[in-house]
């Protein structure tokens, strides 16, 4: 009697009922998916994706259809529970109970509730379905679409599977930093020094000599060019570069780092980016001003065949004399001091008289450099034991 | 076996008794049906309210609509249990003889006023537990049967608490409803000064019989209680307990000790009552959560918690109420 009486809820309940059994349907569908094609993907078993999918059809079917039969389907109980509270007041379901009684308050209940519902309009019964199925299901739904985005790539090798991916090691960011020797000329093979690891350095002075062949390879202190003319390590980001060495050839003296570095030892702490940093030398003067260092011009003319041009936008550092073992005495007048007394032979030639005939056809010298060039070439002459005319004139210069 | 005729009778009968004490009594809607769906359900009520709100007033009215004997004891704490119940004196007969009678206290009647229950001693006060309870009264061993219908209509003040004493949790849980008496209204204040000008007399008939008003509680008695609904009453009674297996978190926090196994009754056989007031032959969650303030406020002992909150007892209710609603009703 009650199921003729709650008919029209009834359809509209089995419609709810089937659209909830769906959606725990698809839920459960839809986390087996996931958890199949994850694990098929983390583990490299490509035949995953399809055992997923079909196990996505049939749990979906199954499910839905079980949780409709022993879970969702409306009992007239339940049609009854959801009717009254459109405003019944429990009257359906007292209704119900009281289906068997037979008395007169059952009967007067019967009557009352039946006129309650008659009130009823069926059209105030919704359709509801909880805000957090659709969530869940819908979460469910992404992540089962989402994995099965990935199944599928990785079966189209599109992407590696999860193991790969797992065992590659989290990348360390590394910068390169290289100590190199500054070359004042771009072509120039010439070197003035090396830069070495100090430890290895230190490690190996028990023979000097071994010590900076292993070190130093071909070289021998003399200038002469050679591979290990840079160091480049790469360091771990805030990691610390080894103790650098820069050291100079024979005859030459260490200027500092292009970074500003004046030490010769070094050791870059924390570092953070990647750079070369170069070695400064320059020949070894003892002590005598460079500018003033005039050398034979014959000298300049062999200079300049051994030594290209530097270029015009190369920085260029003082440059040392390349070393001649042919003439011994030209390095030797490098390390003498012009003391007045010592006698230079033949070296002087005919530059007091190349200095005077400039000195007169160039009017722009200034007449006290006139003096000073006249000055220094009367202290040689003096070595040598007697001046010239240039020297006199010379010193006529300086006496004005 | 209920009839026709008794649900007519009944509507008929509680129609004219309200419109009766609307008479003498202005106001106080709420305080009046329950006062009246006790006394249909047959228990005892204890009206709180301070002084002049017609708390005693609504008792006499009661007394003259229902036609029952009505008495009146002011609770003073001089006031001995035999004063009560009464006692045996001794008497002589016609031949001379000494013999003990027993001389009924004003507890023998129908309806008993219990005015300012709170300014009697324990002793006295516990006079009216077995009358409320048994509806017998047992003095020097003898047991005597009180009248049918029986009412304990107490009132109580309670701000003025200096030299009182105040009931103990037994004595409380006899009392079907605590019903809180509040002060009237504007529009009510105006009613009563006009209508206590012309007179302070009580013009309230008499509608109703002691035999009808067992009729009717017979009546009540077969409504229907669908098994949800029933036990939704029992969690809601046993949700009180901070120690039941369906305490709230509200029980837990601010009660210490919940109500009785009186108040799940007492729920039950008033939600009835109130259903067919309402013209429904049925109970419903409604009914159950309207009466529960009245039913359970008194039978709930607050822990420090909420003393110190000052959180009163029904917003206790309404929150377990709330609980309730949520935790068990979908799955019941």
């Amino acid at each position: 009697m009650n199921q003729n009486l709650f008919r029209k809820y009834h359809n509209k309940l089995v419609r709810e009922s089937i659209l909830k059994a769906c959606l725990c349907g698809l839920l459960i569908g839809c986390g087996a998916l996931t958890v199949t094609v994850l694990l098929s993907w983390l583990f490299a078993f490509k035949a995953g994706l399809f055992l997923g999918l079909g196990l996505f059809a049939v749990l979906t079917a199954g499910s839905a259809c079980l949780l409709y039969r022993f879970k969702f389907r409306p009992t007239t109980r339940a049609i009854a529970k959801r009717v009254d509270e459109l405003g019944l007041e429990e009257r359906l379901l007292t209704m119900v109970e009281l289906e068997n009684d037979d008395s007169y308050m059952a009967k007067l209940q019967r009557e009352d509730a039946q006129r309650a519902m008659s009130r009823i309009d069926p059209i105030l019964l919704k359709v509801a379905v909880s805000v957090s199925l659709i969530v869940a299901v819908a979460a469910v739904g992404i992540c089962g679409a989402g994995m099965t985005a990935v199944g599928s790539l990785y079966y189209a090798d599109a992407i590696p599977s999860g193991v790969e991916l797992l065992e590659k090691k989290p990348a360390v960011h590394t910068f390169q930093r290289t100590y190199s020797v500054y070359r004042p000329y771009v072509n120039d093979e010439t070197v003035y020094g090396r830069v070495v690891e100090y430890e290895r350095y230190v490690e190996l002075q028990t023979s000097k000599e071994e010590a900076l062949k292993e070190l130093f390879g071909a070289m021998s202190g003399d200038g002469e060019t050679s591979a290990k003319d840079s160091l480049t390590y790469s360091i771990e980001e805030h990691g610390n570069a080894p103790a650098i060495l820069a050291l100079p050839a024979a005859g030459y003296t260490f200027v500092g780092w292009s970074d500003g570095v004046t030490t010769p030892l070094r050791t870059d702490f924390d570092v953070t980016y990647s750079c070369e940093v170069k070695a400064v030398f320059e020949p070894a003067l003892n002590g005598i001003e460079p500018d003033l260092v005039m050398q034979n011009p014959q000298d300049d003319e062999d200079n300049d065949e051994d030594v290209p041009a530097p270029p015009s936008n190369t920085p260029q550092p003082p440059m040392p004399e390349k070393p001649n073992d042919k003439d011994h005495s030209r390095d030797e007048s490098n390390q003498q001091i012009n003391d007045g007394e010592t006698y230079y032979g033949d070296e002087l030639g005919g530059s007091r008289e190349d200095a005077s005939s400039r000195f007169d056809q160039d009017g722009n010298i200034p007449d006290n450099m006139k003096d000073l060039a006249g000055d220094y070439y009367d202290g040689i002459d003096k070595g040598s034991g007697g001046g010239s005319g240039s020297g006199e004139s010379g010193g006529e210069s300086g006496g004005n | 076996m209920v009839t026709e005729n008794d649900i007519k009778q009944f509507s008929q009968q509680c129609k004219e008794i309200f419109e009766q004490i609307a008479r003498d009594v202005i106001g106080q809607e709420p305080v009046v049906q329950g006062t009246v769906i006790a006394m249909i359900a047959g228990g005892n009520v204890l009206l709180e309210g301070v002084p002049g709100v017609g708390k005693t007033r609504l008792v006499r009215t009661l007394g003259r609509v229902f036609d029952l004997p009505f008495s009146r004891i002011q609770f003073t704490p001089d006031l001995m249990p035999a004063d009560v119940t009464g006692t045996n004196i001794i008497v002589k007969d016609d031949e001379g003889n000494s013999k003990f009678s027993f001389q009924p206290g004003p507890v023998f009647a129908n309806i008993v006023l219990a005015d300012e229950i709170n300014r009697a001693t324990p002793k006295t006060q516990s006079a009216l537990l077995e009358a409320m309870q048994e509806h017998t009264v047992t003095v020097m061993g003898v047991s005597r049967k009180l009248a049918e219908p029986f009412f304990v209509l107490a009132t109580q003040n309670p701000i003025e608490q200096d030299g009182t004493y105040p009931l103990p949790e037994a004595q409380m849980d006899r009392f079907m409803f605590k019903l809180l008496v509040p002060n009237p209204s504007l529009d009510e204040l105006m009613q009563i000064v006009s209508m206590t000008q012309k007179t302070m007399a009580e013009v309230a008939d008499t509608v109703c019989t002691g035999e009808a008003l067992l009729q009717m509680r017979a009546t009540a008695n077969q409504i229907p209680v669908a098994e949800e609904v029933l036990r939704y009453a029992m969690i809601l009674t046993s949700a009180t307990h901070p120690d039941s297996e369906c305490a709230t978190e509200t029980s837990k926090k601010y009660v210490r000790v919940g109500a009785s196994p009186r108040a799940g009754q007492a729920l039950i056989s008033a939600a009835k009552v109130m259903a067919l007031i309402k013209g429904r032959f049925n109970v419903s969650y409604s009914d159950l959560n309207e009466l529960a303030y009245p039913v359970l406020r008194h039978r709930i002992k607050l822990n420090f918690e909420a003393v110190a909150e000052r959180i009163p007892a029904d917003e206790i209710i309404r929150m377990i109420i709330g609980e309730v609603e949520k935790k068990y009703k979908k799955q019941l």
